[in-house]
């Protein structure tokens, strides 16, 4: 499965290197998929540049656009971070329980699965062993979060703004399977040809399958607060204090 | 910044965006004190080099054996 390299992808092994620093690489693989784009999306930009070993080796700048060291370059783009304002880690769930009010978290395992091979709960097993529980995955994987103003052209402290949008993306441990920095948002939901084929995010299957029955998800019914900006960061009396602003949202709808 | 969390210590470079984290101690343990494997896969840093060895990606699953739910499916990703 691994050794076909399709996902680019190397194994770490974490308890042979107790207590030793590992640098959390958010690079988009080369098949990976460009964030999304629209209102309340903040811009992309290229973080890394692939290049074909071989063609790469062939630069002929006056065939111009054939240059085939030009043609062998694929760039990936992502969300470019300069000022983080808070940091954080957790589990994926464990368990959790349904409840008739509220419901219960949504999560991947409780999905279709990967038919015909995994159908439904099997697909939980397969990750879990002989157990019916619910969501969750039990290896250890975890989720890293981050609280940040993104967007790659205000570097520069001086030219910040004076009020900007603040963001949470997430980044699964797994780092090549979520690919780079994502909005927590189900609208980037986007993943490369081997992801795509075995999806391991909700998000992906809020997008694939939004009725099957432990999801039963409508977008429309969906508010995002950072997408509609009204997670802000950067008031004149407290630079730093991140704050609900309600505002009048494009569909005129009073947040309180 | 430093957090802490589900086994994770998660640390932000002062004055970069980079991230790194650690952990102090085994996530499982089995048959007493053994260590259950803990994985995780990241985009190959080597891939594009010329000193790039193919069989060190999957090194680190190499030899897993255990039945522990969170390793059992390891050996798997070899075939």
């Amino acid at each position: 499965m691994m050794s076909t390299d399709l996902n680019n992808s190397m194994a770490v092994n974490v308890d042979s290197n107790l207590s030793v620093w590992h640098l959390l690489d958010a690079r988009p693989p080369h098949d990976g998929v460009d964030p999304p784009s629209g209102e309340g999306i903040p811009p992309v930009y290229d973080v890394v540049v692939f290049e074909n070993t071989i063609l790469g080796n062939f630069d002929l700048p006056f065939l111009r656009t054939l240059n085939p060291k030009q043609i062998a370059r694929t760039a990936r783009k992502g969300y470019v971070i300069y000022r983080v304002l808070d940091i954080g880690v957790g589990h994926e769930h464990w368990h959790e329980h349904d409840c008739d009010v509220y419901g219960g978290e949504m999560d991947s395992l409780d999905g279709p699965g990967l038919p015909p091979v995994l159908i439904e709960r099997s697909v939980y097993q397969f990750f879990n062993g002989p157990v019916d529980d619910q969501g969750g995955f039990i290896d250890g994987t975890v989720n890293y979060y981050l609280l940040c103003p993104v967007s790659g052209k205000q570097r520069d402290q001086r030219e910040r703004p004076a009020t900007q949008r603040v963001r949470y993306p997430w980044l699964d441990e797994q780092a090549v399977l979520s690919e780079r920095w994502r909005l927590l948002h189900p609208d980037d939901n986007a993943f490369g040809s081997f992801r795509d084929t075995v999806p391991s995010s909700v998000v992906q299957y809020l997008f694939k399958t939004p009725c099957y029955h432990s999801f039963r998800f409508n977008q429309n019914l969906f508010w995002c607060p950072f997408r509609d900006g009204h997670i802000i960061v950067g008031h004149v009396a407290t630079p730093d204090l991140v704050t609900f602003q309600p505002k009048q949202s494009k569909n005129n709808r009073q947040v309180k | 910044m430093v957090v802490a969390n589900s086994g994770r210590v998660f640390a932000k470079e002062v004055g970069r965006t980079r991230f790194y984290f650690t952990m102090l101690e085994p996530m499982f343990r089995r048959n007493g004190d053994q260590p259950v494997r803990s994985v995780y896969f990241k985009l190959d840093p080597e891939q594009g080099q010329e000193t790039a060895d193919n069989a060190d990606r999957l090194a680190h699953l190499e030899g897993e054996n255990s039945t522990h739910p969170a390793a059992v499916r390891l050996p798997f990703f070899v075939k």
